[in-house]
């Protein structure tokens, strides 16, 4: 039995809730955004705008820093939680994303390979090598898994946090034997506090990818089915695979090399999405990238407001939640997890 | 699958020499002996009486160590019914941490404890014994549930202990929101004195408490309902058990910090090499394997390599393989 | 997950095991360190206060500590790159280090077959004791070694004390008295002095306020004042304040920021004229290619006064973070501070 897009049940009584739902992740989303660009170290409230602020500068700086730092937060949560979706469809496990799969150790060991031999390179060359070891993290998580049965549920994301966990004691002794391990623990820690315009765009490569997981959101539904079903249905298995690889390395890439690294996102969104609509990928992707983004953007106004001036990084704020929700997902009653 | 032990070996008479435990377990006693001394003098370029000083210190820690990890370790297997579940990849070092940070901040700020570091640290272990009781028996104590899903459940309890830690320093304390970093990373070579003192006291408190339990411990091997039959008051004795497992894993991480996967190696080698499963054997085993680990490890790496406090590092990376290796073997079948 | 734990952990110890490939050596001032030998059983007395609570960040109890310190001593091992430094410069040399955190440019200070003593954090007891110094400096992070090390050989610790400046001269001038260098490390003190006159009078000159920062993972904080404290690590960059008179663009950059990273927005909102860049990501980059500059590189950064004209000023990470101290060091700070002049 698959873990996923078997579920046909969705009780008849869940439209109402359901558009309750969704008018509330998009109002949340609206007021959220909104408040995550008046809030920062400058003066840009809306009367700073009108007036000009005290410098002259709040347009400015809602251009520059404000909504950049916005888009890049929804960017981010968007296509990290449809990263996760799509992770969840290729492997058939609901427990699995990047973060959990080893897929982000990759890119953190590619990131130190830059670092180590072209420190002076552009984001974008930095982000190209981190998503190609992304890629082969990918990869090889995937040949890992396939050893494992189906049905073992919570094996599937505890092979891949081990591996995670081989790669990273790899990176480690590397960096601490060149002394770069300040450096690349700040890098992979989650924080938005140096995004600004010019250094959050690969973010839109992201956007791109999750544009592209949406389109071929079909596609992804049948390979759920597993790769027997899906070649039947008369589908290039190896070739959507491959195209879903190509997404998550891309995107956890972007990510990592822009914010950081954000853990549990990708695996308690598309969760909590399933739990109010159901399975079907087409029809919950706006919903995934949207709850993400929400997500997202609420923490990261926490982890701005909660010490005032100074940040707290997001990857703490999410650490928290999203581990708090992780557990609640799996120890709950009615869990498949069990 | 996983849960399932393996029936008691003891049926069959032993056949040759080498499947006698006790044959087994003095080779390996020898085999930490010649390392001990390997260890202590061997690469000595000045004087003998300092370098055993030295290095005696830290073969002691390893010691206390091997020991609080191995005796722990099996326990925990006994009382989990499991043989991938440990104490340190159940957060419980995360667990530890997090303690300490709330310890520090609530309390140490009052005078009688800041005067006092020894008060401090007998708080902190009681806090961490009293809370991870309650923490074992919530995870333990209900319907059973699949050792996978505990296994998961114990990470990420571990990432969520250590995001809370981090919050709680970087809100309280910015400046010395490090320090307690530092104490989180293991150094066997350089233990502290008069922590190690205690520790080894815990330790041996532990083991005190837990030898006389070792029939007891083979009877809850049967399971709970056969351990119940055989009249054990099962709930009573995995408390004490659990008791006894965090007063050790809190004396250890306290010394030396968190090793992840140290405990894992050590108990599952130890089933394999003790030739049987009681745990008269496979306790000593356990804690005689720890001590070629350490101390074979840390020989390897300083004398062969010279690299200076990798090992953990290391064994989070052998130790990652085997898990890996464990988990998928018998994960497929 | 337990992955960033360790790397975090390892990372705090790896801070200030940094060694950078800096620009070529300056040569020493004083090389006519070929003294007579003194008398083996002549001794300095040296005493300070030292803080017998070794944690970082704990509160400090001090109890006043003398040591007597062989005059001209054969074997030295040293634990502080300032004094390695200092020591260098004054015409002596070290047996013994730990080699992994001594910078290029004080290589050259060591004995030909000096031995690794260790790390700043651990050290190698037995091999010590089986070199038998006859002195050994510990500082600053390595301060926690003196209990151990002193049961081997004379310890002395020269950390920073009441100020940069006047430890510079407390060290400089024992040491000289130590290595009977006495007119080298008077020569060498006046020249440093000039040279942060002239480096304070062309920072008075050029005006405005400035603003330390620390560029490290592609991220700023901002460095504070030191408060003439120098012991923490977040005062290192604040001796471009305490020093060198920058006038700080912010009064409450306190120890507060540290380690916090700051937005390019704090940058723009207060404005330095001037912004002195710690690099700490140059630790493995080839000369030249500064990886701050990519990160600095921004619309808000080329908004601030300080990109506007040009007065962003790159220090030594060397120099500025990990050596803290010394003659040749201080030199290179002068030197850097210097480049003020030119804008």
């Amino acid at each position: 039995m698959t873990a996923i897009a078997t579920s046909t049940g969705v009780p008849v009584q869940a439209r109402p809730r359901r558009a309750w739902a969704g008018a509330l992740i998009g109002v949340a989303l609206l007021v959220l955004s909104v408040a995550s660009l008046f809030i920062g170290v400058s003066d840009v409230s809306p009367l700073a705008l009108v007036t000009g602020g005290p410098d002259g500068r709040a347009a400015f700086l809602l251009i520059v820093s404000r909504i950049p730092r916005t888009l890049a937060l929804l960017l981010v949560g968007a296509t990290l939680a449809i990263a996760g979706l799509i992770m969840q469809m290729l492997v058939r496990n609901r427990f699995v994303e990047p973060g959990t799969t080893g897929v982000s150790e990759f890119a953190t060991l590619g990131m130190l390979v830059t670092m180590v031999l072209w420190p002076g390179m552009a984001l974008l060359g930095k982000m190209g090598v981190a998503a190609g070891f992304a890629l082969l993290g990918t990869w090889v998580f995937l040949r890992i898994i396939r050893a494992v049965p189906v049905r073992q549920l919570v094996l599937v994301p505890l092979v891949g946090i081990m591996l995670g966990g081989v790669v990273a004691a790899v990176t480690t002794f590397f960096a601490y034997r060149l002394d770069l391990l300040q450096s690349l623990g700040q890098w992979a820690q989650g924080s938005f506090a140096g995004v600004m315009q010019g250094r959050y765009e690969f973010l839109w490569v992201a956007g791109l990818m999750g544009v592209i997981a949406w389109i071929a959101a079909d596609r992804f539904s049948v390979i759920g089915l597993g790769e027997e079903f899906a070649t039947n249905l008369g589908l290039d298995y190896r070739r959507v695979v491959a195209i879903g690889m190509v997404i998550i390395a891309v995107t956890t890439a972007a990510v990592l090399v822009t914010a950081g690294m954000i853990p549990f996102l990708g695996l308690v969104v598309p969760n909590i999405v399933s739990l109010i609509i159901g399975d079907n990928v087409r029809r919950s992707i706006p919903w995934v990238a949207g709850l993400g983004a929400v997500f997202v953007v609420a923490c990261d106004i926490l982890a701005r407001v909660l010490r005032f001036p100074y940040e707290i990084p997001l990857s703490v704020i999410v650490g928290i939640v999203g581990a708090a929700l992780f557990l609640w997902l799996l120890l709950r009653k009615g869990s498949r997890a069990h | 699958m996983l849960t399932e032990q393996a029936p008691l070996a003891v049926a069959t008479p032993p056949r040759t020499l080498w499947s006698r435990p006790g044959v087994r377990m003095a080779a390996l006693a020898a085999v930490v002996l010649a390392l001990v001394a390997l260890f202590l003098f061997t690469d000595v370029p000045g004087s003998l009486l300092f370098a055993l000083k030295v290095r005696g210190l830290s073969v002691t820690a390893m010691l206390v160590v091997a020991t609080a990890v191995g005796v722990s370790t099996v326990v925990f297997h006994t009382i989990t019914q499991n043989r991938i579940l440990t104490p340190s990849i159940m957060g419980f070092d995360a667990f530890y941490m997090l303690i300490s940070t709330i310890v520090v901040f609530f309390f140490g700020a009052t005078s009688f404890l800041t005067l006092d570091p020894l008060i401090l640290w007998g708080v902190q272990v009681v806090v961490m014994v009293a809370f991870s009781v309650l923490l074992f028996t919530w995870l333990f104590g209900g319907k059973r549930r699949s050792i996978h899903l505990m296994l998961l459940v114990g990470i990420v309890l571990g990432t969520f202990f250590r995001s809370f830690t981090e919050w709680m320093q970087r809100m309280l304390d910015p400046v010395a929101f490090q320090v307690l970093s530092d104490a989180g990373f293991a150094s066997l070579t350089r233990p502290d004195e008069t922590l190690l003192l205690l520790t080894a006291i815990l330790v041996a408190l532990g083991c005190a408490a837990a030898i006389p339990l070792s029939a007891t411990l083979d009877v809850l091997t049967l399971g709970e309902p056969a351990a119940v039959g055989l009249g054990v008051d099962h709930r009573r004795t995995v408390m004490i058990l659990f008791g006894i497992v965090s007063v050790m894993i809190a004396a250890s991480t306290a010394l030396v910090g968190p090793v992840l996967f140290f405990g894992l190696i050590v108990a599952n080698l130890a089933y394999a090499y003790a030739g049987s499963f009681r745990h008269a054997w496979t306790l000593p085993t356990a804690v005689l394997l720890g001590m070629v680990c350490l101390v074979g490890g840390q020989l390897v790496i300083e004398r062969l390599f010279a690299f200076s406090a990798t090992l953990s590092t290391v064994i989070e990376f052998a130790g990652g393989l085997f898990f890996l290796y464990l988990v998928l073997r018998k994960g497929a079948r | 997950m337990s992955a960033t734990r360790s790397i975090a952990a390892l990372g705090l110890v790896a801070a200030s095991a940094l060694a950078l490939s800096a620009c070529a050596s300056t040569s020493a001032e004083g090389d006519a360190a070929a003294e007579a030998p003194a008398a083996e059983s002549e001794t300095i007395s040296y005493t300070w206060d030292r803080n017998t609570v070794t944690e970082e960040g704990a509160d400090p109890v001090y109890e006043e500590t003398t040591v007597e310190v062989p005059v001209d001593p054969q074997k030295i091992v040293v634990f502080d790159m300032a004094v390695l430094d200092t020591i260098g410069a004054l015409g002596g040399e070290v047996a013994g280090a730990p080699l992994e955190s001594v910078p290029d440019y004080l290589e050259d200070h060591l004995a030909d077959d000096a031995f690794n003593a260790g790390t700043l954090f651990e050290a190698d007891l037995i091999e010590i004791e089986a070199q038998q110094p006859d002195l050994i400096v510990v500082g600053g992070r390595s301060a926690a070694l003196w209990e151990d090390l002193n049961e081997i050989a004379p310890t002395i610790d020269l950390s920073m004390r009441d100020g940069f400046l006047a430890t510079l001269e407390a060290n400089t001038a024992f040491l000289g008295e130590v290595l009977g260098a006495e007119d080298e490390a008077a020569a060498a003190l006046e020249e440093l002095t000039a040279g942060i006159d002239e480096a304070k009078a062309a920072v008075t000159e050029a005006g405005g306020s400035g603003l330390g920062i620390m560029v490290s993972g592609g991220e700023l904080s901002a460095l504070a004042p030191s408060k003439g404290d120098g012991d923490t690590r977040g005062a290192r960059g604040g001796l471009i304040y305490d020093v060198f008179g920058v006038d700080p663009v912010v009064e409450d950059v306190e120890a507060a920021t540290h380690g916090e990273p700051i937005s390019f927005e704090f940058l723009l909102e207060h404005d330095p004229e001037w912004l002195w860049v710690v690099d700490r990501d140059a630790a493995v980059a080839t000369e030249g290619a500064q990886a701050a500059e990519v990160v600095l590189d921004n619309e808000i950064v080329n908004q601030t006064t300080a990109a506007e004209e040009d007065h962003i000023l790159y220090l030594d990470p060397t120099a500025w973070y990990i050596v803290f101290g010394g003659i040749d060091t201080t030199q290179r700070m002068i030197d850097d501070v210097l480049q003020i002049a030119g804008r």
